[in-house]
């Protein structure tokens, strides 16, 4: 078997043994992501609210609102990464020690993780996007165009939101608490990239800055693409910037992985 | 009770030591701290420069309840965490025994033994945010105002701790049930912003089955509404009255679990 | 086969810079703002070589720096100074075509994925290690057969006992049948039956496959049972690297005499005849130097009241116990 066929083999083996390890805690990760479908309705809530008591915000009316944050639910489900949480608890465990033993690098098993992971809480979010379609009724322009489009941006905020929690992880052979640093840039993804409030609820200072950030591309940019607030032109741009991001973040996650590998020679663990 | 407030202070102090034996971590967590207080300005900035009010409730008002769920979040998060938490694992591995014989109260212990200090920073500046917003929102702090609020809060805690009693000794039945927290903090989530702006029936939910809307919300509505005495006392005998009854239930685990185990 | 060294170690050498922790509360707050550090030697100058088909046995207290250097020759730790070679290798350069000729045991270190049967880690392991599938299958009903595993394989491991799981980290360990075994403290809280089936294991399983293995192991018997030559660390430096009979013969070279008394005799009488270990109603133990051990137990079988006597090695414990405390003795 060549090196290629090897990989491909890998990772059905390794999907597959994720997929069932993922249905054993299937109650935990029922209950963890009705817990990450509370931030979208609590904040349609809220902007609902204000749009009710103003006639709209910055010209979206209840439906465009309902429309951002049931799409925001969808968006933060397909691109989260979780694996900077995880790496320091690997080294310190000694489990990392484990699989670097093998000849495989340990990150194919975060990638496993994250795609089942998200494969498994499909079904029972399917029903549950459905459901809140039908309460919430979003103003939402659906083609087959902007669906594609809206795949296409989804997937490169997944690799991009996957590299950036790479790059902290590696981290972790350096700073006890760089899952700490992660949810920093959580919480900054939370405010500039579309979590808090559509980019254009930002005041002007706020947006531009967000504009420079790779945050915008894991969240807000996805979201804009699937409500029709990216024209065509706009959303294959921001795929474009998305995937420099990506391929920049992988460059430099491959170096700190290495110079964290010798650090971790160095100290242990 | 001396005694109580001395074991209390212990703790503390031992849990002082205990974080900061880890630098990076508490460094880290105090960063947070100032982070998170620049995220909440930065979040009512992005609110209020869209609208005048948000349910009914001005920008001074809506900051002294951000700061009243700061002070509820940093209390649950320093005190009712990480002792539940503690509590699971010794349930789990059996060694609970050890705590129910020792000579001080166990409920007090299982309640109180760790102390989180890094979040009580963090309530310790909700209070300073939610101070910040009295004084804009009334001109200044009237003293009946403050004690009616800090009466309202302490009953707010009385009643949040009954909960988490509550979740506590269900864990005497359910060893599993750890993730029961997330539900919890999925609520308590909800309690950021005026209760109003939820549906009916999700309102009822926060207000009085997972109590959060109320423990944040009722305090700061002080400042809005104002805080009158009958509903200062019927709040507290809602909260006397949980805590009984958060007290029984702890009991009866416990009575539980011992004759299950002997 | 060819006689050819598998572990080569050369002056392996092993700092750490670890911070100076202080009890008390402000020594705590103190120390949020400065560290302070001191260096530790976990290993010094370590120097040995190991060839296909050995089964060495690798024995140290507690932070002797056996697990560092084990770590060492898998490439997980980088030496200070000094070198390895494992197959010819660097380990940490950690060379694909290295890694899989090798594994690394620890008994508290678990690769099977917890919640999941054993098949789907194996599984996993085989698509990783490129293993056909038809030596896959042939291995593992081998590897079945000598562990007796049959039906253990479909139950998420979490539900295996300790001892089945552990045999099952065996067989995920050495399904690739690697050549260089590192084994450390495999059969640590295992029943005396398992540890014997697990070091009947190993022994076939090196036999087969001529591949070498060092070995770290608490439990005397499994070192006994396995390995002909051990090598000793103490304190970070190996105190005695050669046949373990070699080391009884000059730590300890006395023998035991298990006297079963058939009536009284008193603390003077046994004195006479040699050291006394212990002396109860109805069992003396004695010591005695082994060239005397001869003259002394015809003695003692003409002069005392004799029910049995038998004539023993020292415990290998003790042997262990005295090189640590004392070294290796003369030659």
């Amino acid at each position: 078997m060549n090196a290629v066929s090897r990989l491909f083999a890998s990772y059905r083996a390794l999907f597959v043994a994720r997929w069932n390890e993922m249905l054993q805690y299937r109650a935990s990760v029922f209950i963890w992501t009705l817990w990450s479908l509370a931030g979208p309705v609590i904040h349609l809530s809220v902007w609902g609210a204000i749009a009710e008591a103003n006639g709209s915000v910055a010209g979206w009316g209840r439906g465009e609102i309902a429309a951002y944050f049931v799409v925001q639910s969808i968006v933060y489900h397909f691109t989260g990464a979780w694996q900077a949480y995880e790496f320091g608890y690997l080294i310190r465990t000694g489990t990392l020690s484990v699989r670097l033993l093998k000849p495989f690098d340990p990150s194919h098993h975060f990638v496993a993780s994250n795609v089942a992971f998200k494969a498994v809480n499909l079904i029972w979010l399917v029903p549950i996007w459905a459901g809140m379609f039908l309460y919430y009724r979003p103003a939402l322009p659906l083609s087959v165009g902007r669906v594609a489009l809206f795949a296409a941006a989804l997937a490169a905020g997944a690799l991009l939101m996957f590299l950036w929690a790479q790059v902290f992880s590696m981290f972790a052979f350096w700073v006890v608490r760089a899952d700490a640093l992660f949810e920093l840039t959580e919480a900054l993804g939370y405010l500039f990239g579309g979590g808090l409030a559509p980019l254009a609820f930002l005041p002007p200072l706020l947006s531009q800055i967000a504009m420079y950030l790779p945050l915008y591309y894991m969240i807000g940019f996805p979201i804009d693409v699937a409500v029709g607030v990216a024209t065509v032109e706009a959303s294959l741009l921001g795929i474009a910037v998305s995937l420099a991001w990506s391929c920049a973040l992988f460059a430099l996650y491959r170096v700190l992985w290495r110079a964290g590998l010798k650090r971790f020679g160095a100290v242990g663990a | 009770m001396i005694r109580h407030i001395r074991l209390f202070w212990l703790f503390l102090k031992l849990s002082v030591q205990d974080d900061a034996a880890y630098r990076a971590e508490f460094w880290s967590r105090l960063l947070m701290t100032l982070y998170w207080l620049a995220g909440v300005a930065a979040g009512l900035w992005v609110f209020f420069s869209n609208t005048e009010t948000i349910a009914g409730w001005t920008l001074d008002q809506v900051i002294v309840l951000i700061g009243t769920y700061h002070i509820v979040s940093g209390i649950v998060r320093s005190v009712f965490a990480p002792n539940f938490q503690r509590f699971v694992e010794e349930v789990r591995s059996g060694t609970l025994d050890f705590l129910l014989t020792k000579p001080a109260n166990g409920q007090f212990l299982a309640s109180f033994r760790r102390v989180a200090v890094a979040h009580l920073g963090e309530a310790g500046l909700g209070a300073a945010v939610a101070a910040l917003g009295a004084v804009r929102s009334a001109g200044g702090l009237r003293i009946l105002d403050v004690l009616a609020y800090l009466a309202a809060l302490g009953c707010g805690l009385v009643i949040l701790y009954s909960f988490w009693l509550v979740m506590i000794s269900l864990v005497f039945w359910f060893v599993r049930i750890e993730n029961i927290t997330q539900i919890f903090w999925s609520l308590f989530e909800a309690g950021r912003y005026p209760l109003d702006i939820y549906p009916g029936w999700l309102r009822a939910v926060i207000g009085y089955l997972v109590p959060v809307g109320v423990v944040v919300t009722f305090p700061a509505s002080g400042f809005v509404s104002g805080l009158r005495g009958p509903g200062l006392l019927a709040f507290a005998s809602a909260a006397a009255f949980a805590l009984f009854v958060a007290s029984r239930f702890w009991r009866l685990g416990v009575a539980s679990y011992t004759s299950a185990s002997s | 086969m060819s006689r050819s060294v598998c572990i080569e170690a050369t002056s392996l050498t092993k700092e750490y810079r670890v911070p100076v922790r202080e009890g008390g509360f402000a020594a705590s707050v103190r120390s949020l703002f400065k560290r302070h550090y001191r260096t530790i030697t976990a290993v010094q100058d370590v120097s040995f070589s190991i060839d296909h088909g050995e089964i060495v046995g690798f024995l140290g207290p507690n932070g002797a720096g056996k697990t560092t250097t084990l770590k060492m020759l898998t490439g997980l730790l980088h030496p200070t100074s000094g070198s390895a070679r494992v197959l010819g290798f660097e380990p940490w350069r950690r060379e694909s075509a290295f890694l899989r000729q090798i594994t690394l045991v620890m008994g508290q270190k678990n690769q099977l994925i917890w919640d999941i049967p054993a098949m789907d880690t194996f599984l996993m392991n085989r698509a990783i290690y490129g293993i056909p599938e038809r030596e896959f299958r042939r291995t593992l009903d081998e590897f079945t057969e000598l562990l007796d595993l049959e039906g253990l394989y479909d139950k998420p491991v979490r539900n295996l006992s300790l001892g089945e799981r552990m045999k099952c980290e065996l067989v995920a360990a050495l399904l690739h049948k690697p050549r260089v075994l590192f084994l450390d403290e495999p059969t640590l809280g295992l029943d005396v039956t398992m540890q014997s089936r697990i070091r009947q294991f190993i022994r076939e399983y090196n036999a087969r496959f001529e591949s070498c293995v060092l070995l770290t192991s608490h439990y005397m018997a499994d070192i006994a049972s396995l390995c002909k030559r051990v090598i000793i660390i103490h304190h970070g430096r190996i105190m005695f690297d050669g046949a373990l009979s070699d080391l009884v013969e000059r730590t300890a070279p006395f023998k035991l005499l298990n006297v079963a008394l058939s009536g009284p005799v008193s603390p003077e009488a046994a004195a006479a005849f040699g050291s006394v270990v212990s002396l109860e109603e109805g069992k003396l133990v004695l010591q005695a130097p082994k060239d005397e051990a001869p003259r002394i137990t015809a003695r003692l079988l003409s002069e005392l009241p004799v029910n049995d006597l038998t004539i023993e090695d020292p415990p290998v414990e003790d042997v262990i116990d005295r090189v640590f405390q004392e070294g290796v003795g003369r030659a």
